[in-house]
């Protein structure tokens, strides 16, 4: 009994793992077509990444801190930030080549993952600038988040730079208002949780919606967001047709609604793609079984010990050696797949539940039970199977010594008067 | 040696020892347990080896038996050197030639009655249905066939000897050896089991040839080989045996048979 709950144990742990990782990639599978369900699966892991593993969001706040005003876009962006618990907030360095060395793609200490622009310091308003934001919209993922457009640029300036840096936005801005009616309200994962309402009269600023370009319209008419998907990355543009002090409201309203940090963390969202320490726990797993191994041995060693009478007698009565090295591993491999049954039971069981609980989420109004939605039965079925095969397996090859010890065993043994 | 004739026998050697001698070596000392024995016993004889512990009566019996090989000297078992076979060889001999049975049963715990007594047969290589038949048939003449499928802890100490004996016969041997076969019952129960064994004897012709204590035994053997000190002492038939035992003040409930001279009850 003792040796069948070892590996019902050791089992079940392996069996866990694999259905967790299982589950996970299913989730991870799923493909980025925009749906509901992609939402949903997004904010599933989100949630779970942030619990447990603390992901961290690195945003570069590009801005300008205005000292004669009480808020500026730069303090609403990086105020609002950090107060959520999984960005933090760099301050992006005025110089170019410090800038440059933050935003080379081959960066890897406190390589941003969101970039937001409130502003362009004069000593970077040229070509450099604009090809390191290009560069940084077309790598694996990243939010771009550029606030206003006609304050960014100041009126003299090189004219090639900003036209190019125009080039990677969504949309063209014209001196014309517009009305609610021409905006409309797209469902983007990234943003579908916020209440959207469009005013009915708002002062817009008008746009041309380049390709692919989505528009948002804000509930209290500040201000249209246009987003748009460039490589993997996003950009999300807030164009404002007046001075700096108008932009602030909408930011504010951003970081009220949560939408400045859904939108950051959408870029990011590799970073929440889940994932266990898959290699770790195998580590562990491959030891508590090899300890299973050496806990099997032994009690099959005190098992043919206690049975030197019974092993005699079947000697004695003509069985061969080898008959009874058969006896013995057909016994193990027997305990073996009961006990590996159970755990894969066990361990898929507990396993499945706190998959069930921990993706479990509710998302633009609908309930989500992901694990059961997106349930990789497949895979599962294999890895329990596997998991079984490694039990049985297990069992017979820690029961060969003392198989082999019962079958040296003399028959004279079952004439001994000693128990 | 005393003549080898005997009432039932038909004269073919069964089992014969050449100045058999066996030595343990326990570190540097030397123990001689047998100190060059021979004796033939023939087919259809009951023999009883004799002795007190320590005579090496139980290394003669291993010898016999097949389990253990001499240092020196020859064991013939149908005329078979014992210690020239290999190991497939030996578990063919244990398998058809010789039924075994001990003095702590040894029946198979998790084995029905009829399981144990077939198990043999299975070794042989009888079909299912064969073997069922004949354990049954078996159990009948021990009289156990209505317990069948009862488990050994089921069943008495004198039942499960008997089941023993049956599974001895299985696959019909031309000896049966028994190691202190009486050691664990009582006196009536001991009894039953050595008429047992007198029966299969004599209505089998099976050669029976017991190791033991139990002078109960000496009324069913027609030979009794009494062993001391590693040597043989003496070889008896039945009609020459002198036994005198007596009883305090009981009866021959209470107290031990009387002596086999014919002159009737000598109770003190």
């Amino acid at each position: 009994m003792i040796t069948i709950s070892g590996i019902i144990l050791a089992i079940a742990f392996l069996m866990s793992i694999w259905t967790g990782s299982s589950i996970t990639n299913a989730l991870q599978a799923v493909p980025d077509d925009g749906s509901k369900l992609y939402g949903a699966v997004q904010a599933a892991l989100r949630e779970e990444a942030i619990v447990r593993s603390r992901v961290e969001i690195t945003v570069a706040v590009l801005g300008v801190e205005a000292p004669d005003q009480a808020i500026s876009p730069y303090t609403v962006v990086r105020d609002s930030l950090m107060g959520e618990q999984e960005f933090s907030v760099v301050v992006m360095p005025a110089q170019a080549d410090a800038f440059e060395a933050r935003m080379h793609p081959a960066a890897e200490e406190g390589k941003p993952a969101a970039l937001v622009v409130t502003a362009v310091p004069p000593e970077l308003a040229n070509r450099r600038f604009v090809g390191l934001v290009d560069t940084f919209v077309r790598q694996e993922q990243g939010t771009l988040l550029v606030i206003g457009l006609e304050s960014l640029w100041p009126a003299a300036g090189e004219e090639a730079a900003r036209d190019a840096f125009l080039g990677l936005l969504p949309a063209t801005p014209t001196s014309q208002t517009v009305t609610s009616a021409s905006v409309t309200s797209a469902e983007h994962p990234a943003v579908t949780d916020v209440q959207w309402q469009a005013m009915p009269e708002a002062p817009f600023v008008a746009a041309q919606p380049g390709e692919g370009a989505e528009a948002l319209a804000s509930a209290d008419g500040q201000g249209i967001i246009w987003l748009q998907r460039r490589g993997d990355g996003t950009v999300f543009w807030c164009p404002a047709a007046g001075p700096l002090t108008s932009q602030a409201p909408l930011l504010g309203w951003m970081g009220e609604v949560g939408l400045l940090g859904e939108m950051l963390r959408w870029g990011a969202r590799h970073a929440f793609a889940g994932g266990t320490s898959a290699k770790r726990d195998l580590w562990l797993v491959s030891l508590s079984l090899l300890v299973c191994i050496v806990g099997i041995t032994n009690a099959m060693l005190m098992s043919v010990t206690e049975r030197f009478r019974e092993i005699g007698t079947m000697k004695c009565l003509g069985a061969l050696d080898k008959f009874v090295v058969r006896l013995f591993l057909i016994e193990s491999s027997l305990m073996g797949a009961a006990g590996s049954l159970m755990g894969v039971a066990l361990g898929f069981g507990l396993s499945f539940v706190r998959a069930l609980f921990s993706y479990h989420v509710t998302y633009s109004g609908e309930s989500y039970w992901l694990a059961l939605r997106l349930f990789p039965g497949g895979r599962i079925l294999t890895w329990a199977v596997a998991a079984l095969v490694i039990g049985v397996v297990l069992s017979v090859v820690a029961a060969i010594y003392p198989a082999y010890r019962a079958a040296r065993m003399q028959p004279v043994e079952a004439m001994r008067r000693e128990a | 040696m005393a003549s080898e004739t005997a009432a039932q026998s038909d004269g073919q050697t069964v089992v014969r020892t050449k100045d058999v001698e066996k030595v343990y070596t326990m570190g540097k000392v030397k123990v001689p347990a047998l100190k060059g024995i021979t004796l033939n016993v023939l087919s259809g004889q009951y023999v009883s080896i004799m002795g007190p512990s320590g005579s090496g009566k139980s290394t003669l019996f291993n010898m016999i038996g097949g389990l253990d090989k001499p240092t020196s000297g020859y064991v013939y078992i149908d005329e078979v050197d014992v210690a020239q076979l290999d190991a497939y060889e030996l578990a063919w001999l244990r398998c058809r030639k010789i039924g075994y049975i001990f003095q702590t049963f040894n029946l198979i715990p998790v084995m029905s009655a009829l399981e144990n007594v077939t198990l043999p047969m299975t070794f042989a290589g009888m079909t299912t249905d064969e073997a069922r038949d004949k354990g049954m048939a078996l159990l009948a003449k021990v009289g156990l066939d209505e317990r069948y499928n009862h488990k050994p802890f089921e069943l008495s100490g004198g039942q499960q000897q008997r089941v023993a004996i049956a599974r001895a016969m299985a696959n019909s041997p031309s000896i049966i050896l028994a190691d202190e076969p009486t050691g664990n019952l009582d006196l009536a129960t001991g009894k039953e089991i050595i008429t047992l064994l007198g029966e299969m004897n004599r209505n089998e012709g099976v050669t029976i040839i017991t190791a033991t204590h139990d002078i109960k035994m000496l009324s069913a053997s027609d030979f009794i080989i009494w062993i001391r000190d590693g040597r043989l002492a003496k070889i008896e038939r039945r009609e020459d045996l002198h036994i005198e035992v007596g009883s305090i003040g009981g009866d021959a409930e209470g107290g031990v048979e009387a002596s086999l001279r014919g002159e009737g009850d000598e109770g003190a």
